[in-house]
């Protein structure tokens, strides 16, 4: 391949990582970018002919501008996101640019617009694609800018194209390893305190806004086909808990009208307080660390009930409803600590309290029109049992063994009612579950919500975490019980085998290597902060100067640093090696050095005033001046323009001696002198 | 004397010290910024601002990646221009106003790195030669044209060898002392009328050079074969057709009438005296074209009277190193006043010379 054509393909390729790395952070939002992307595939095999460039070069002028308009547009009209209306007229330049004939050479604007586009991509809350896009980005990009300036030259100074050797261009590419150590460095190194000196801060996300009142079910857990999008990634730096008993609370629903759960917002009364639940549940508390992928909705998911909420970057701000869910503002994706009681009260516990029901409000108690089947139902379930507890377990108990669950949606709309799974579907999914147990509770008099959130998780060995999907979006039931508060209960059966299968199946490793990677990349790059920079400073401070209480371990302390010497040993030996080098540089040959420290010496003696003077004519000065060392000067003089001119093979070692000695004999004619 | 000579000798000795701690204090390297550069160094600025500002992690991973591209820049750079050996070769000589090529051998005593895309070009001039590669090991051969509009010496000593290698966001330079010197003569093309020596004689001679190509070399001498360079004039056709080879006449060398160019460098080094140095080259040039004799003679140098184009390039070279100077010694007569034509910046001493051109009234 000739070089202007790997030139060319690793623009396409330097195009094709930038868009990648935008589609990470951006997704679909401009169907522009999967155009470029095929523009871009193509440019890698094809480039079109003067006569069609110049067709093409139409449509894109077309395209640009009125993308351009559009883009004005939205910026003077519409106060909104101009990023992307920009980036889409970045898109058409770029494809514009690279499909471009060969022999054009101007095509440094496709380094500048592929950059633009990478800088647009970070922008956006890009993914662990990003990261890998950079890196093709920065290997490309090294040698295509070195092809093309070495080009570039060539043609500018009207030369053939320069031939490469190939181990080179893969050299001057692991070159690029340079740049992401470098890119690394500055990343962890660069500190990050002084930042919002002008423009706005983080915006303010508007979700809050339209979030208490009404949120239709299908919206939280009826994706009933498999969504492996992680929600939630969850450390635990004490203890890891069982999975089957982390429910990931989101939020609450009190109103039901037959259809869609919603919220009131006429709740007076607040939720119990983190220290109602504190004195009264069971220990231990279970600390959480949770990165949260950004998802539609700004809730705070946690297992419940939450002791103490932590917050984990600083813009990042939470407030709680009276109905006890938590929600977050400030952060695009949040990350935060969290402490919640692992255990519930035990069902004798609750026994042990008699169920009087005082909430002073009846919305928990409020139900929609019901036929009388409904209640027939209730009564003949919660016959028979006096304690509160024990009614709700054989709602429960009924609705986990009588019932099945499926992933399966009711065939018709007239299919889909609640009464309809009660008695002639019996099947269905956890939010047919949760609303039939939530409904059952009311009509009996007993209040209960509809809570939402997620359950359990899949435990990465990979980054030791637990990573939650969307696949794992629930429903459940929370009862008030007075002396104990909101007590979960779960009505949904397990799930069979093939949904169960569905989860686990052959492509589950190499996903939880991918979502390992993401987990890093969220954690240690786009969530890096003072307080990570501030922790990884310590701990390399720690380890390059060992702490009193590490001497006291088995191995010594100068064991424990040793390669910190041998790193500062080899910075060491690379400065001196350079400096060797430095002084070793041949610039002139050796006869020519030799033959100029002679003249010097000569000069400076008096014999030669005239630097300019041709070699043959100085040995003629010098004999007319009688100079001192005469006959040596003169052959170092000879040998030096026979090698130089004459292609003569005398050795340099001959020309240096005779140098010497006339030098000797320059010397002592000068000490005589100055006695 | 004493009082006014030890202020100039204190001067000079200050002026010696100043260049050799400004010759120490040389950087090694010199680096300045291509468009391209100044724009991205621009860039590199506006995005640490960005990245502080928003606290975009992202865009401190691509600020970190673009200084790690001048890091990249500045090393493979260095290795461009470090351990190279530079040759210079020039012409024995060159014309004034005509181009002339100089020609420079790098060669690269890298063990694994090439060369790539160095300038080199002479402190004093312009003119740049572009090295595209010396692979390892190797020598690579850059040329630059040049046209120099003085005669004389150019001493020449120090190439600054640079590269804007590997992005051209930068150039860098470094200098490579390597005295030499170029020898420009002066052109020989000037318009100037026949010198008038000999008296009358010398006249016609002159005049029926012009007719008959045979008179001015001296008495025929016989046939040889051609050899490359004689004049086509001389060429005996009729022994060429019978020897089927081409055959020239050959003629006696003319001693008695030797021309002698006398070029009188008593004058301000100006103009006029520069029009008197290429009236003497093209005089000496137009007259050994011819297969004269000549001789040129000026304050300090005599060179005898010769003919052919080893003579010419003598006096060339001679008038090439002629300086102006208002107290150079007298100009001797070098031979008989009848052969000798006087060539001067000012009309000054005219007598003695058979005829005599002056600088600007040509």
């Amino acid at each position: 391949m000739n070089l202007r054509r790997l030139h060319h393909r690793l623009l396409a390729v330097m195009g094709l990582a930038a868009v990648v790395a935008f589609l990470s952070g951006a997704g679909l939002e401009t169907p522009i970018i999967l155009l470029t992307a095929v523009l871009l595939l193509i440019a890698l095999f094809w480039q079109p002919s003067a006569r069609t460039h110049e067709k093409l070069e139409w449509l894109f002028r077309i395209a640009a501008v009125l993308l351009t308009v559009r883009a004005i547009y939205y910026m003077v009209a519409l106060p909104d996101d101009v990023v992307l209306p920009m980036v889409d007229v970045l898109l058409v330049l770029v494809a514009s640019e690279a499909l471009r004939p060969e022999e054009i050479t101007a095509q440094t604007r496709l380094y500048s617009l592929s950059f633009a586009l990478l800088i647009a991509a970070s922008a956006y809350r890009a993914g662990v694609a990003f990261g890998l896009a950079f890196v093709v980005f920065l290997v490309t990009g090294t040698i295509t800018l070195m092809i093309g300036h070495l080009l570039r030259q060539a043609a500018k100074h009207r030369m053939p194209e320069p031939v490469l050797e190939r181990g080179f261009l893969i050299r001057v590419g692991l070159l690029s390893c340079v740049m992401l150590f470098m890119s690394a460095l500055l990343f962890v190194a660069f500190p990050r305190v002084t930042r919002q000196w002008m423009g706005r801060g983080v915006p303010v996300t508007s979700s809050i806004i339209g979030f208490s009142d009404r949120v239709s079910l299908s919206e939280h857990g009826s994706r009933l086909y498999p969504n492996p999008e992680v929600v939630l990634r969850v450390e635990f730096p004490d203890v890891r808990p069982s999975d089957r008993s982390l429910y990931w609370r989101g939020r609450s629903y009190e109103v039901f009208d037959g259809v869609a759960w919603s919220r009131t917002g006429r709740l007076y009364r607040r939720e119990p307080l983190s220290t109602f639940y504190a004195a009264r549940w069971p220990k231990p508390a279970i600390e959480q660390r949770i990165y949260a992928a950004p998802i539609d909705v700004n809730v705070v998911f946690a297992l419940s009930p939450v002791l103490e909420l932590r917050r984990g970057s600083p813009a990042f701000r939470f407030d709680q409803t009276p109905s006890g869910d938590f929600f977050y503002t400030g952060s695009p994706a949040p990350t935060y600590g969290a402490v919640s009681l692992g255990e519930q009260p035990a069902d004798a516990d609750l026994r042990a309290f008699p169920a009087v029901y005082t909430p002073g409000d009846s919305v928990f108690l409020q139900l929609p029109r019901l036929s009388g089947r409904v209640y027939r139902l209730t009564d003949s379930l919660i016959a028979g049992h006096e304690q509160r507890i024990d009614q709700v377990r054989a709602v429960e108990d009924y609705l986990r063994t009588q019932f099945r669950y499926t992933l399966d949606l009711p065939a018709t709309a007239a299919e889909t009612g609640l009464e309809h799974f009660l008695f002639e579907r019996r099947a269905g999914h956890c939010e047919y579950f949760s609303t039939a147990m939530v409904v059952l509770l009311r009509s009996a008099g007993i209040p209960a919500r509809n809570v939402n959130g997620f359950l359990g998780g899949q435990w990465n060995e990979f980054g030791n975490f637990l990573t939650v999907t969307q696949n794992q979006a629930h429903s459940w039931v929370e009862v008030y019980f007075p002396r104990w508060g909101w007590v979960r209960f779960d009505p949904t059966p397990a799930a069979t085998g093939d949904t169960a299968a569905a989860q686990n199946n052959w492509f589950g490793p190499f996903r939880f290597l991918v979502d390992g990677l993401e987990h890093r990349w969220n954690k240690w790059v786009l969530e890096y902060d003072l307080q990570k920079q501030v922790d990884v400073f310590r701990r390399t401070a720690s380890a390059i100067t060992p702490e009193p209480s590490a001497r006291t371990s088995s191995e010594p302390a100068g064991a424990r640093s040793w390669w910190i010497w041998a790193a500062a040993a080899f910075i060491v030996l690379f400065v001196i090696r350079a400096l060797l080098s430095r002084t070793t540089d041949t610039v002139a040959a050796l006869e020519t050095r030799t033959y100029l420290n002679l003249r010097k010496a000569y000069r400076r003696a008096g014999y030669d005033p005239q630097p300019s003077l041709p070699p043959l004519a100085f040995v003629n000065r010098l004999e007319h001046m009688h100079a001192p060392g005469l006959t040596h000067a003169r052959s170092v003089v000879l040998l030096y323009l026979e090698r130089r001119f004459g292609n003569g093979d005398a050795a340099v070692e001959t020309i240096r001696a005779e140098a010497e000695l006339a030098l000797r004999q320059l010397r002592a004619r000068k000490r005589r002198q100055v006695v | 004397m004493s009082t006014s000579a030890a202020p100039a000798a204190w001067r000079v000795r200050a002026a010696r010290a100043w260049r050799t701690l400004k010759e120490l204090l040389r950087p090694p390297r010199r680096l300045s910024f291509t468009r391209a550069g100044g724009l991205l160094t621009g860039a590199i600025v506006a995005m640490g601002f960005a990245a502080l500002n928003t606290g975009n992690n992202l865009l401190y991973l691509v600020l970190g990646a673009l200084l790690g591209l001048i890091m990249v820049s500045g090393w493979l750079s260095e290795q461009s221009l470090r351990r190279n050996q530079v040759q210079r070769r020039v012409p024995r000589a060159a014309t004034a106003g005509e181009p002339l090529r100089i020609t420079y051998e790098v060669s690269n005593h890298k063990r694994r790195l090439p060369t790539l895309s160095l300038e080199l070009r002479e402190k004093r001039f312009e003119e740049a030669a572009y090295l595209q590669a010396a692979w390892p090991g190797k020598t690579g051969i850059a040329r630059a044209t040049l046209v120099l509009q003085k005669r004389g010496v150019y001493a020449l000593s120090r190439i600054l060898v640079s590269t804007s290698f590997p992005f051209g966001l930068f150039i860098k330079e470094r200098d490579v002392d390597l005295p030499g010197y170029l020898v420009v003569w002066p052109r020989t093309d000037r318009a100037v009328r026949r010198p008038r020596v000999g008296g009358e004689r010398a006249r016609q001679l002159g005049e029926s050079t012009a007719v008959a190509g045979g008179v001015g070399r001296g008495e025929y001498r016989g046939l040889r074969s051609f050899r490359p360079g004689d004049d086509p004039r001389d060429v005996h056709w009729r022994s060429t057709a019978r020897l089927g080879q081409p055959v020239v006449r050959e003629y006696e060398r003319e001693s008695n009438h030797s021309l002698w160019v006398c070029l009188d460098l008593r004058a301000a080094p100006d103009e006029r005296a520069e029009e008197a140095v290429e009236l003497a080259s093209s005089i000496c040039a137009r007259a050994i074209n011819e297969g004269q004799r000549v001789g040129l003679a000026t304050n300090e140098v005599v060179i005898d009277a010769g003919a052919g184009a080893g003579q010419l390039e003598r006096i060339l070279d001679s008038l090439a190193r002629a300086r102006f100077r208002p107290e150079a010694p007298v100009l001797a007569l070098p031979a008989d006043g009848a052969q000798c034509v006087l060539v001067t910046a000012s009309r000054t001493a005219t007598a003695d010379y058979a005829d005599v051109f002056v600088a600007g009234e040509t």
